[in-house]
């Protein structure tokens, strides 16, 4: 039986990969991917404590963090394909209109 | 012991796949690699006897999620990286320093865990990650997961209706 | 209780939630209903006046302090409180919409939907009592107000402050999930399996939490504070105030700030046993933004972008309200104050949004200095409100933004926190500076040529939002006792948890 701790500390480094790949990541579709994976780490972990709690209650936070992660993806795509057909580029350092 | 093997294994697997989505300038290659990370998190869950949880991060995330990102890619052409010649290397030191502090947080925050004074056998791990499970826990009237389900639901209509607002054309 | 009294408890929000989807519906099915521009914005508006009054008549229901659905969530006087506030907020807005979608000619019925659900999210966030109901109503909040952002499908700033906020939201999203799993392990001692019930925490926290539950709070906190745009995470606010339909940036600063601080004051009120833990880490986070808000605030030229910075100024002056609820002799006072700046910081600020509002026309936002240089001139009792507007925001007797401060800063003395005071004291002084210099511009600077033409429509909704914000923030600054009974009710939080 592999103990706890060891799903934890994957979890805490796939969410530090996804935190950082949001800071460094200049796409917004990769930046966006880097989200998913934090929002992963935490289904993990979930998974992980309600498995040694020996219950269906980790389960539940997944299939919340599920469906706000669709949603989440079908809006933000929507947006991602709006601003490119005004603009044809995505990239976030170009859409700078935004200055002090 | 096998199964400590399998975890190292699929560890080494996902935060390869991770690390790859993270580094690669090419959009495809990194929706491609995250979708090589989910699977293995889908192997993980069924390890853990959660398979119907496992069977819908296969069927939503691998599947629904990272098919609709690919569709975006390819829909916008952006397979193939600009080339880049000025990454801001400064953020980049910062973004990792920090990665690197929260790491440490996250991993002694978690790495001396131990779930005290329960041990969970096997058997009935198992009993509770099947559909009926599930759905007795979720949709208990006694149990607190009602009501969040139901603002689920809410959430639901507010992406679908989102989703039609921001992409059909300017009438 | 049971889930049909559950219900029943929440009534404003079904109310909120059906009128939504009346409007959709409506929207799609109706011939008649899509031909007239404002058929969707007066039924929404009906709707929330209708959810107003069951909350109004709710406030001190003594079966309301209970928790319905089995603990998720809290329905007692604070949440009624913070519920009336939020529907006042958000019936303001619908008739700043009015005008303005007509202005922009945005005409949808969308765009009332998604502002009701928003509301919903709102309200919900004032209420969860479990972290994972406050995930997905924060959820819905955010998920509704990308889309509001990126309305205006023309206007590429618009879209442009979308991505950012949806980007940077998802990410605060992706740290308040992962905060409420390690709040789930943490909570885990002796053989009792971990939980996110606010109520069954307090019960189960030690003096010394676990490492694992102190770096979730923490990421929780990280989470919170992105939506409520404290520093040092506030870098998307100027951007994205400043790019979204100005309609829409008057129901963000208010809606998500109410929503935001609500559930801190829920969430803070369970952990005083355990406040020497939290209460220097937002000490300084409470210091930073109102230093960081201010300071950023001088130098803007935007209207949009200096309220956006004056809006995180006000963020750490409600964090004072935080801060002061972890002692316990002055938790009934900081409730209060927290409470009263929440109701004064939406009604002003929503006032300002709505005076931009006005003076935009089809094709002209309202949203630089120079848009309303000279505005005494033309529009002379649209500058005068503005000026109380401002006056307002500043603290300045005898508005209602005064009485808010003043309450802070006694709460913040009972609570000994006199370093915050002191810098609440020292920064009002600088934000008096750039407010004044709205009403210097408008009063003693001439016109530029290209300045605002006169609205083509005539905009009756965002007329009598400025005019319902200026009275109630006269009228409360000179009389604050006539929302007293509410407050009262509200303090019962502490009584309640």
């Amino acid at each position: 039986m592999v103990p706890v701790s060891y799903y934890l500390s994957l979890s805490a480094v796939l969410f530090t990969i996804g935190v950082v790949g949001v800071l460094v990541k200049r796409n917004p579709i990769q930046v966006f991917m880097c989200i998913e994976l934090m929002l992963n780490a935490a289904n993990l972990t979930f998974i992980a404590l309600g498995r040694f709690y020996g219950t269906a209650t980790g389960e539940m936070y997944v299939i919340f963090a599920l469906a706000v992660a669709a949603a989440e993806v079908s809006v933000g795509l929507g947006i991602i394909v709006t601003i490119f057909r005004s603009r044809q580029s995505i990239d976030l350092d170009e859409a700078a209109l935004l200055k002090s | 012991m096998p199964a400590i093997i399998l975890f190292w294994i699929l560890a080494i697997v996902c935060v390869g796949a991770a690390l790859t989505m993270v580094t690669t300038a090419n959009p495809v290659r990194s929706a491609l690699a995250l979708v090589v990370c989910f699977l293995t998190l889908a192997v993980y869950y069924v390890t853990l006897s959660a398979q119907f949880i496992g069977a819908v991060q296969v069927v939503v995330y691998a599947g629904a999620v990272m098919v609709l990102f690919l569709f975006v890619i390819m829909l916008l052409n952006l397979g193939a990286p600009a080339a880049r010649t000025s990454e801001g290397s400064g953020q980049r030191t910062a973004a990792v320093a920090l990665g690197a502090v929260l790491l440490l947080v996250l991993f002694v925050s978690g790495m001396f865990f131990e779930v005290p004074g329960r041990a969970v056998s096997a058997a009935s791990a198992q009993a509770q990650g099947t559909v009926k499970a599930v759905g007795l826990t979720l949709y208990n009237p006694h149990l607190p997961w009602l009501f969040p389900f139901e603002a689920t639901s809410l959430l639901l209509l507010v992406a679908v209706v989102g989703a039609i607002v921001m992409t059909r054309r300017q009438v | 209780m049971t889930n049909l009294q559950s219900l029943n408890a929440i009534l404003p929000v079904v109310i909120i939630a059906i009128t939504g989807m009346v409007v959709l519906l409506g929207e799609s099915c109706l011939a008649f209903w899509r031909r007239s521009t404002s058929a969707s914005g007066i039924v929404s508006f009906v709707g929330i006046l209708i959810a107003g009054m069951v909350a109004l008549f709710r406030l001190d229901q003594p079966m309301l302090h209970f928790k319905a659905f089995n603990g998720a969530l809290a329905v007692g006087p604070f949440t009624q409180a913070c519920t009336l506030i939020l529907l006042l907020v958000s019936g303001l807005s619908v008739l700043v919409a009015l005008t303005y979608l007509d202005n922009r000619g945005l005409n949808q019925g969308e765009y009332y939907a998604l502002l009701l659900f928003a509301t919903c999210g709102a309200i919900l966030m004032c209420a969860a009592n479990d972290l994972i109901v406050l995930f997905v109503s924060v959820e819905l909040l955010s998920v509704a107000l990308y889309i509001l952002t990126g309305f205006a499908k023309t206007d590429k700033k618009g879209q442009e402050a979308a991505l950012k906020y949806f980007l940077l939201g998802s990410f605060a999203a992706g740290f308040l999930l992962y905060g409420i799993a390690l709040v789930f392990g943490g909570t885990s001692i002796s053989g009792l399996i971990g939980t996110t019930n606010l109520t069954l925490m307090t019960a189960r926290i030690p003096d010394t939490p676990s490492f694992m539950f102190m770096a979730g709070l923490a990421l929780v906190l990280v989470g919170i504070g992105f939506k409520a745009a404290l520093a040092p995470f506030h870098m998307w606010a100027p951007d994205v105030y400043q790019g979204a339909p100005t309609s829409v940036t008057g129901f963000m600063a208010t809606a998500v700030k109410i929503g935001a601080f609500a559930a801190l004051l829920r969430l803070i009120s369970h952990l005083t046993g355990i406040a020497h833990f939290w209460l220097p880490a937002l000490e300084v986070i409470a210091v930073l933004t109102m230093v960081v808000g201010n300071l950023m605030a001088v130098t803007q030229t935007n209207v949009k972008r200096m309220l956006a910075y004056s809006s995180v100024a006000h963020a750490g002056y409600l964090l004072i309200a935080v801060c002061a609820c972890a002692s316990t002799s002055a938790r009934p006072e900081a409730l209060q104050a927290g409470l009263f700046y929440l109701l004064a910081y939406g009604l002003m600020t929503m006032g300002a949004f709505s005076v931009l509002v006005y003076l935009s026309s089809r094709n002209h936002d309202c949203e630089t200095v120079q848009d309303i240089a000279g505005l005494v001139k033309k529009e002379p009792l649209a500058a005068y409100l503005m000026a109380v507007f401002m006056l307002s925001l500043g603290g300045i007797p005898p508005t209602m933004g005064f009485v808010g401060k003043w309450l802070l800063f006694s709460a913040a003395m009972q609570a000994h926190l006199v370093a915050l005071a002191v810098t609440l004291a020292v920064v009002s002084m600088v934000a008096v500076f750039y407010y004044l210099r709205i009403i210097w511009t408008m009063c003693f600077q001439d016109a530029g040529s290209d300045t605002l033409v006169s609205t083509s429509v005539a905009p009756t909704g965002a007329q009598v939002t400025i005019v319902v914000a200026a009275a109630m923030s006269l009228i409360l600054g000179v009389l604050p006792a006539i929302v007293h009974p509410m407050l009262s009710a509200a303090q019962t939080l502490v009584q309640h948890l």
